[in-house]
């Protein structure tokens, strides 16, 4: 059994072996910098006498007993524990059971008349199937209420069934009852001791947080973090560790719990020292977590257990795990000591990672070292050059080790470290660059993968001769690898590729030994881009080699691969053109470029790759969706006038195409217009635009919401390509047929609909009747309702542009109308809208009106117009000063409100008209206002209080520092700490805004007998 | 963002040469206070939050950066430009909440 595996049960550990010396203790020659006491580093149990660096003023704690048995590594499953995941098994299949019973004959006869129907006698022969994969294909029906369908849990073996399954009303699942039996048991709570009322308190909370309601959640969630200290460090996290140990914890569950213990871990801060390893021990598994999510969970965790235990009982800690035999338990150990080093400064952790390094007797110690360094660079990036030849010189013996996973693990950090601080920290790599180079000549397998990953990114760091020579001495090594059958060697290699060819030396020392052939020859083919990541790194290479050896060498190579069947091989190729012709200059033969269009046009119109097996294979790269027609438009506008010849033919097509039954080929159509609009333009075509125009204005009466919003597309890049002016049939035609498209909910549809229309109302809006415009502004309205925010935003402009031409009064009632619906979102639209209205077409046309709104006695009204006031001052800015006066009323009237939301949007306000008529003369008016705003600097609600602190922030700026200051003195030596706290906060906010200015408006103060107060200013000046 | 979500963190750092971007679903705004009015003062960020994968990342939320930041002009004039890095380094807990949300719940 390892050492990992048995109970750490600290006493007999102590008597057993009382002076167990671990193999990496074992130093070897090299000595420690100072203040590490040798003692120290020796004894892992015993912490007394002197405190060196890496001692713990208090000892690590050894579990006693029962108590660190949650957190072994599960073996074999005990009884219990196989009662408990059974039991969590069952209930979900008898919860799919039960949603997939079949209707019984009571049920059936309930539904059914009770004639015309009868009952058929099963066939002999008939046998039901029932395996495990139709259960799961069974669709679930949720007809689970009503009593009738209710039916008693079965008994579950192993489990006893007579204790609640109810606390509070939240459900505990059976296999829960053993982490939250205390509370399940109903107790006379007056002969309770106060820990074990607060052990169960903090039980029910934490089941509420687990369990509960999002409601319930929350407020359970704040009293914990409330009473953390009350409740102290121990019941906790005795409590709490345990349930990340639970087999059937969800992966939300858990996210519940870390939320839980990042918060308790602020608050209890010192105090959670004695359980620093059980911490560890449940979080470190999210550092190598698949999930994104719950990695950076993990670091954050563990760098605010860092911050509240320190430094030495961290390194005292984990370090017994640097040497452990199990491979895993090293890598999370690493990783959390990087988290550890990021927190604490790389300067301090260095000491450590060099007497790790040393360790003679273990390669595990020197790996784990290894490790520790590699994930630093990862974490930190280019924070990582102050220190780097420190680092360096730690672990360059590495690339010589006896032991493979050290040397691979040495020059996979290497790599890290070089890519980290690449162009910069060549001196530090130049006494190892060669050995790495001597190395990978000797390495196999993957060992070798990672020397040439280690020797590829150190060609970045070096200049001129040396990188020349680097490159020579690389490149044969590389050539070889080309016919690698190793995924993960051709993927090195390829980068290998990138970073030498991007190296800025002669081409002919890369580019020899027939490079660019052999690279094509070896890499574009099937078996590489099926692979996503390979494939990326392709194109990243092949786009990089365009830039050496020119454009039009590389795409009449690529171009042949259009035509292939091998969709993500025609698709790849799209995908390194595209990026290839946005990059460089693409001087192709006039005969180059046709093949090039032809290919294009082969692979867009090719039935061997349908469009939906294409965004098959896209996902959710956003480059490859649609590759073929971004690749065309590229293609075109790269070519510009030299695309004329190929018009004729491609118009020809897409004329074909757009009138075609498949709705893909459609909108790849319209796709295709939108991308090559700008080319005809260019080309001076503009009869056929015009005919494109009138083609795709037939197709308005589109169906499918996808092909239309495409076609919409197509419409606007026409549009905005020849102007309103020479579009047949005119505008005043087409807006029309735009209205009831308007009312589409599909969002692609919307969102380009709404772009048309505000681009028609922008550009030629008398074409059309103000009484249509009307009509667009109700609808336009109604898309206020959209989820998402650029659909609103564009609504939000074209309201400023119909308003500009028409009579803004029209607009301006539709919106003030729409301040009365319900719906927080469609308010605050209409708001902004009105502020934009008023910044297109004056603010005298709208303030009237809004200030007349404001008469109406209804809270969303009221405050919609505050909202609407404070949206348009930060728009107008400067232009406020002349309308201040007329608005210091309603402000005035809306800052002494009783409603607190009031007091918040007139703050706001405030801050808005403050700034905007900084510098301008009006300080009166804000004066006044800030005499109004000052009483509610000691409201407590968040929203509030921030807006009336941005106000006097805002007023400060307006006003000058002086006049706040003599506002605050008086608070600041108030006798109740809540007055003080407050003026003292609005001190420091005025010092930090204006520290210098602040100098001479301080209270002159008498000297005190022996005190100096006085500074004259001849004294200052000298 | 930052403004409505208390518990995004900026870097802070000095700032270097570098211009921070924003994503399409941010761009016009203030990386301060969210505004997409008057923008006034390119935001500059420090090296390392332009470093390597962080290249041209947008600011607020990490997403493929596609155009300049800049702050409005009401965080000019209150110097919050010269604050420091306004480059978001954490996750935020609204965000990962609604990963998990998404993931329990398909």
């Amino acid at each position: 059994m390892s050492r990992w595996d048995a109970v750490p049960d600290g006493k007999a550990e102590d008597q057993a072996q009382p002076k167990r010396r671990s193999r990496w203790d074992d130093m070897a020659s090299q000595p420690l910098s100072s203040g590490i006491s040798q003692s120290v580093v020796q004894s892992n149990q015993t912490y007394s006498g002197e405190i060196g660096v890496f001692a713990t003023p208090q000892a690590t704690p050894l579990f006693q007993g029962k108590m660190g048995a949650e957190l072994q590594t599960p073996g074999p499953l005990s009884p219990r524990r196989a009662a408990i995941e059974q039991a969590a098994r069952s209930r979900w299949e008898r919860e799919l059971d039960e949603r997939n019973r079949p209707l019984t004959d009571d049920e059936i006869s309930a539904m059914l008349p009770e004639s015309g129907y009868k009952i058929l006698e099963v066939p002999g022969d008939y046998i039901p199937l029932i395996t495990p994969a139709r259960r799961l294909l069974a669709t679930p029906s949720l007809s689970l209420a009503g009593d009738e369908f209710y039916s008693l849990p079965e008994e579950v073996s192993g489990l006893s069934t007579d204790i609640p399954s109810e606390v509070e009303g939240i459900t505990i699942h059976p296999e829960e009852q053993e982490t939250f039996k205390k509370i399940l048991t109903t107790v006379d709570e007056s002969t309770l001791k106060s820990e074990e009322m607060k052990e169960r308190e903090f039980l029910t909370l934490i089941l509420k947080v687990k369990n509960g309601t999002p409601q319930q959640r929350k407020t359970a969630t704040r009293l914990i973090t409330e009473k953390a200290k009350e409740f102290g460090a121990d019941i906790i996290l005795s409590n709490l560790l345990p349930m990340f140990m639970l087999k059937t914890l969800e992966e939300q569950e858990r996210h519940l719990l870390v939320k839980i213990l990042d918060r308790v871990l602020l608050k209890l801060d010192d105090a959670v020292r004695p359980y620093t390893h059980k911490i560890l021990s449940v979080i470190e598994p999210l550092l190598i977590d698949k999930d994104y999510f719950a990695r950076i969970e993990g670091r954050e965790i563990i760098a605010n257990l860092s911050k509240a235990v320190g430094l030495q009982t961290m390194i005292a800690t984990m370090r017994p795990d640097i040497d452990s035999p199990d491979e895993r338990i090293r890598n999370t150990t690493a990783r959390a000591f990087a988290v550890t080093t990021v927190t604490f400064g790389i300067n301090s952790m260095i000491p450590f990672i060099r007497a790790a390094f040393a360790t003679r007797r273990s390669w595990e110690a020197r790996q784990t070292a290894v490790r520790i360094v590699r994930h630093v660079a990862e974490f930190v990036g280019c924070g990582v050059l102050p220190y780097l030849g420190d680092l360096v010189k730690c672990i360059q013996a590495g690339v010589t080790d006896e032991a493979v996973q050290v040397r691979r693990f040495t020059a996979l950090a290497l790599s890290e470290l070089a890519e980290a601080c690449a162009p910069y920290g060549a001196h530090a790599f130049k006494d190892v660059a060669l050995r790495v180079l001597e190395s990978l000549q000797k390495e196999k397998s993957k060992t070798r993968v990672a020397f040439l990953k280690c020797a590829g990114s150190l060609v970045p760091l070096f200049e001129g001769k040396l990188a020349l020579s680097y490159i020579k001495s690389l490149s044969k090594t590389l050539v070889e690898e080309f016919s690698s059958p190793d995924d993960e060697m051709r993927k090195t290699v390829m980068k290998v590729v990138q970073q030498c060819i991007s190296s800025p030396v002669e081409s002919e020392a890369i580019l020899s030994n027939q490079l660019v052939p052999k690279f094509f020859e070896s890499f574009w083919a099937s078996r590489v881009t099926r692979d996503r990541m390979s494939a990326n790194q392709l194109v990243a290479t092949t786009a990089e080699l365009a830039k050496k050896v020119g454009a039009p060498e590389v795409v009449t190579r690529l171009h042949g691969f259009l035509k292939e069947k091998d969709i993500s091989l025609s698709m790849r190729a799209a995908q390194a053109i595209l990026r290839i012709v946005k990059n460089n200059s693409l001087e192709l033969l006039q005969n180059e470029a046709a093949q090039l269009v032809d290919s294009l046009l082969f692979a867009i119109q090719s039935s061997d790759n349908p469009i939906a097996a294409q965004s098959a294979y896209a996902g959710g790269d956003r480059e490859l969706q649609n590759v073929f027609v971004t690749c065309f438009g590229a293609v075109g506008q790269a070519l510009n006038v030299r695309f004329e010849p190929f018009i004729t033919n491609i118009v020809a097509k897409i004329y074909h195409r757009i009138n075609s039954k498949d709705a893909n080929i459609r909108q790849q159509s319209a796709d295709l217009i939108v991308a090559l609009a700008p080319v005809l333009f260019a080309c001076h075509d503009e009869d056929i635009l015009n005919q494109l125009y009138q083609a795709m204005y037939e197709c308005l009466g589109e169906e499918f919401p996808e092909v239309l919003g495409s076609i919409l597309g197509a419409l606007k890049s026409i549009v905005n390509t020849i102007g309103m002016r020479k579009l047949n049939p005119p505008v005043s035609d087409l807006l029309p047929r735009l209205t009831p498209i308007l009312r589409n909910r599909h969002e692609k549809v919307q969102e380009n609909c709404v772009d048309l229309v505000g681009r028609i109302a922008e550009r030629a809006a008398e074409a059309v009747s103000p009484r249509e415009w009307c009509r667009i502004c109700f609808e336009l309205v109604d898309i206020f309702r959209t989820p998402r925010r650029n659909i609103r935003q564009a609504a939000v402009n074209a309201f400023g542009f119909i308003a500009k031409a028409v009579d803004p009064q029209e607009v301006l009632s539709v919106l003030l109308k729409n301040l009365r619906v319900q719906e927080r979102t469609n308010r605050v639209c209409t708001t902004i809208a009105i502020a934009i209205v008023a910044d297109q077409c004056q603010p005298f046309v709208v303030l009237p009106l809004l200030m007349n709104e404001y008469k109406v006695p209804e809270l969303n009204v009221q405050n919609g117009v505050l909202k609407s006031l404070s949206f348009l001052f930060e728009y107008i800015g400067e232009t406020a000063k002349d309308y201040i006066y007329s608005i210091t009323t309603l402000l005035e009237n809306a800052l002494v409100d009783r409603d607190l939301v009031h007091r918040q949007t007139a703050a706001a306000t405030l801050k808005h008209l403050a700034l905007g008529v900084f510098g301008l003369g009006k300080e009166d008016a804000i004066l006044h206002l800030l005499n109004c705003l000052w009483p509610n600097i000691f409201e407590t609600s968040p929203h509030v209080i921030s807006a009336v602190f941005d106000a006097i922030d805002g007023c400060r700026v307006c006003l000058g520092p002086t006049r706040i200051l003599q506002y605050t003195v008086q608070g600041l030596f108030h006798p109740a700490r809540k007055v003080r706290d407050v003026y003292w906060r609005i001190y420091n906010m005025t010092y930090i805004g204006n520290q210098d200015a602040l100098v001479p408006s301080y209270p002159t103060l008498e000297n005190d007998g022996d005190r100096t107060y006085q500074r004259r200013e001849l004294e200052l000046l000298f | 963002m930052a403004k409505h979500h208390v518990d995004l963190m900026f870097c802070r750092k000095q700032p270097g040469l570098q211009v921070g971007k924003l994503c399409d679903n941010h761009e016009g705004r203030c990386p301060i206070c969210d505004s997409m009015t008057r923008p006034t003062t390119l935001a500059y960020i420090c090296d390392e939050c332009n470093f390597g994968s962080r290249k041209d990342k947008c600011v607020v939320c990490g997403a493929n950066g596609s155009c300049d930041a800049y702050y409005c002009k009401e965080c000019t004039l209150q110097e919050k430009d010269r604050d420091g890095c306004p480059k978001i380094i954490n996750v935020g807990q609204s965000r990962t909440d609604d990963h998990y949300h998404k993931k329990a719940n398909g």
